[in-house]
């Protein structure tokens, strides 16, 4: 086994275009394949317990957290997933964590922050002691 | 600091995929609109996406996974205190590879009350190895 380490990897001919072998046949683009955010946090607190392209959380209000970005994506169009969390038998306070929306999707998703809510078993608003996203997409 | 300039990482054996140390990529991820016509505004390593039923949608990878075993995750959306259309869901399956194939795999949204409805905002994360 061959091993390369250094610090920086950067496209040649374009600088986010690095084309990598994943299967046995198959090429991807790293760029598009790497997390360009990721946060876990309790909505106890502003301060995540860690995170990764995260400048800041702001308590919006019970159950709405909003995170900004350092870097930001080049488009509302990124793709986020959430994790939630459930107290077998004691709450649900949070067993759903989702990407908050005061419209119909995308358009109130901005490229610098993205909101999260996290509801209960009712759907009533509910702050989580465990809330996990992760950002895929293409930075600016 | 060392910085290497390449357009292609590729194993030293000239085929086998290339280790990323301690880290994975995600090899596919979306974001769907379901309402009306079902629209994809992003996404990676997704060739097309069929309607096929309320709050479903069944997508077809590019480059096919090297088995059905594959991780995914779905994106959840809610507006609060008016809708709660696409704040649960899950892959479509009975068993955890039932209906989940090496090159597609259905997504299944509902309201919080389980009942089946189009998300204006879904999607998915799929992590794995590909073939």
């Amino acid at each position: 086994m061959s091993e390369i380490k250094v610090d920086t990897l950067t496209g040649k001919t374009t600088a986010n275009d690095i084309t990598v072998t994943v299967g046995a046949t198959a090429t991807m683009s790293l760029e598009q394949g790497l997390a360009k955010a990721w946060g876990h946090f309790t909505m106890s607190s502003t301060t995540p317990r860690d995170s990764f392209n995260i400048s800041s959380l702001t308590d919006d209000k019970t159950g709405i957290f909003t995170a900004d970005y350092v870097s930001n994506m080049s488009s509302v169009n990124y793709s986020p997933s959430t994790g939630g969390t459930h107290r077998d038998a004691v709450s649900e306070n949070g067993w759903v964590l989702a990407v908050q929306h005061a419209g119909s999707g995308a358009d109130d998703m901005t490229t610098g922050e993205l909101s999260l809510s996290a509801h209960s078993g009712t759907s009533a608003l509910v702050d989580t002691v465990q809330a996990t996203f992760q950002i895929f997409g293409d930075l600016a | 600091m060392s910085t290497v300039k390449v357009d292609t990482l590729v194993a030293s054996d000239g085929t086998s995929p290339v280790t990323l140390t301690k880290q994975e990529a995600a090899k596919a991820w979306s974001n769907i609109n379901q309402i009306g016509t079902q629209a994809i505004r992003d996404s990676f390593n997704i060739s097309s996406i069929s309607d096929t039923g309320v709050g479903k949608t069944q997508i077809t990878v590019t480059s096919s996974f090297a088995n059905n075993t594959y991780h995914a995750n779905l994106t959840l959306r809610m507006q609060s205190g008016v809708s709660n259309a696409g704040s649960s869901g899950g892959i479509n399956t009975s068993d955890g590879t039932t209906s989940i194939t090496t090159s597609q795999h259905q997504l299944s949204y509902t309201q919080a009350n389980g009942v089946d409805t189009d998300t204006p905002y879904g999607g998915s994360l799929i992590l794995g190895d590909l073939a």
